[in-house]
């Protein structure tokens, strides 16, 4: 591994997932310039940086572990294919989120059979990112993707776009003016977006609630 | 504020996506309204429990099956010829050239269609406007007190539907030369006699103290046709029109 992809490793690790403040973007910057100008080398940088956000993002979007990794490599791809369009001057982090919700968008689209929610027992027997990197006592890591199997239903209630927006704003804790600048709307109809799947998600969740209180 | 607003405000007021002053006004409102406590509760509760779900772990094996894989996949994509290059692997030069020289014939073919329809149209527009004596004339009737209504009608029929077709083919020359529809129209009008005052031949036959004149409009192809008797203090006949 190279000096410099072990650092941003590093940097990366130490700042949670993929965290974009503006001293480690502006440190990326050169990396960008030369992924550019073809270096596969600082091509393979980026992705370090950005792969751990950008497959928990698609994880979000499709509800699928497998479908998110294919969505991730699909990601990258088209990064290396359209980054010469990129300009200094963009965000860099906003422009790969908005490719990563037209790749899920896409994946959604043409894979019918992932429309419906992926429940708790299919995501068990595909074998989830959670099975690869288990550690833990067995018992705590069923609640979990049990939990997790529950939200990503009630994230299934919601429209695409709806889906995009809140799992941006409220999930990847973007302001709205980001999230509106990543999926090319206003800012009103993002807060419109939201505030929808605000309500659906409270509404899906007392539902959950009244059915667990009645089966016990 | 009432208590409908803030039910509708308040999925943006629990993670303060509204401006600072309406989130004021909704929080002085929940300071006395128990009801929108409660509802605001139950959003913050919902929207924890959403946080709740901490996003799956990534070991080191998965994250570089992802890298590979996107690498690897560029590769190949590096590799494989553009669309253009494996087209052209199939064809030889001397196919190539037959190729664009047959695709340079078919262009310009399309290219002179169009042009001579659009050339075509002109020629038929101008024919229109130089002869507007081709319209029908109704001076069949020798009794000058009968109008002519039926012929007037039959004549008038076929003369909207050309009419119609000079203003929509004007249209588009307008738009070829930068003139106006209006402006192509004045000059037509231009071209033709404002008013005509002539004896007709058949009437200086029929009746010779009867005079015959011609008031040409603005629209090329309307004409008034007015008998009077020559005498300047009778009064004159019903006017008759083509």
């Amino acid at each position: 591994m190279p000096v410099e992809v072990a650092d941003i490793a590093l940097m990366t690790d130490s700042l949670g997932l993929g965290d974009s403040s503006p001293n480690l973007l502006s440190s990326l910057a050169p990396v960008i310039e030369r992924a550019k100008a073809g270096d596969m080398a600082a091509f393979e940088q980026i992705i370090e940086h950005h792969q751990r956000r950008v497959i928990t993002t698609a994880w979000r979007m499709l509800g699928n572990s497998e479908d998110a990794r294919d969505a991730a490599q699909e990601v990258f791809l088209r990064v290396y294919k359209y980054l010469r369009g990129f300009r200094s001057d963009q965000d860099f982090a906003a422009w790969l989120y908005r490719i990563v919700i037209n790749v899920c968008r896409d994946h959604a689209r043409t894979r019918s059979r992932h429309a419906g929610f992926a429940s708790f027992e299919s995501e068990q027997e595909r074998g989830s990112f959670d099975s690869l990197a288990s550690t833990g006592n067995a018992e705590s890591e069923m609640i979990r993707a049990q939990q997790r199997a529950m939200i990503d239903q009630a994230l299934n209630t919601l429209s695409k776009k709806e889906r995009a927006a809140i799992v941006l704003r409220d999930l990847e804790g973007m302001s709205t003016e980001k999230v509106a600048a990543v999926l090319g709307s206003s800012q009103t109809t993002v807060r419109s977006q939201i505030s929808s799947a605000r309500a659906k998600i409270k509404k899906y969740r007392e539902r959950v609630l009244k059915q667990t209180r009645r089966m016990e | 504020m009432n208590c409908r607003r803030v039910e509708k405000l308040m999925p943006l007021y629990v993670e303060d996506d509204l401006q600072p002053a309406l989130a004021t006004r909704i929080a002085s409102h929940l300071e006395w309204c128990g009801r929108c406590n409660w509802l605001a509760d139950e959003y913050k509760e919902s929207q924890s429990w959403l946080r709740a779900s901490t996003p799956p772990e990534l070991d080191r094996a998965l994250l570089d099956s992802v890298k590979s894989g996107a690498l690897a996949q560029i590769a190949a994509n590096s590799q494989r010829p553009s669309r253009w290059a494996a087209f052209a692997e199939h064809w030889n030069r001397r196919q190539m050239f037959a190729l664009s020289a047959a695709a340079l014939v078919i262009v310009a073919t399309f290219v002179v269609y169009l042009y001579q329809t659009r050339m075509k149209d002109v020629r038929r527009i101008e024919s229109v406007l130089k002869a507007p004596d081709e319209v029908p004339r109704i001076d069949r009737s020798p009794d000058l007190n009968i109008a002519p209504q039926t012929a007037l009608a039959a004549s008038l029929q076929p003369e909207r539907s050309v009419r119609k077709r000079i203003r929509h083919s004007l249209k588009g020359f307008a738009r070829a030369d930068g003139a106006t529809e209006k402006e192509e129209l004045d000059v037509a009008q231009s071209q033709a006699p404002v008013v005509q005052d002539a004896q007709s031949p058949a009437l200086s036959n029929d009746s010779k103290d009867m005079l015959r004149i011609e008031i040409q409009t603005r629209d090329p192809l309307i004409r008034i046709i007015w008998f009077a008797p020559r005498e300047s203090d009778s009064p004159p006949t019903k006017p008759a029109t083509d």
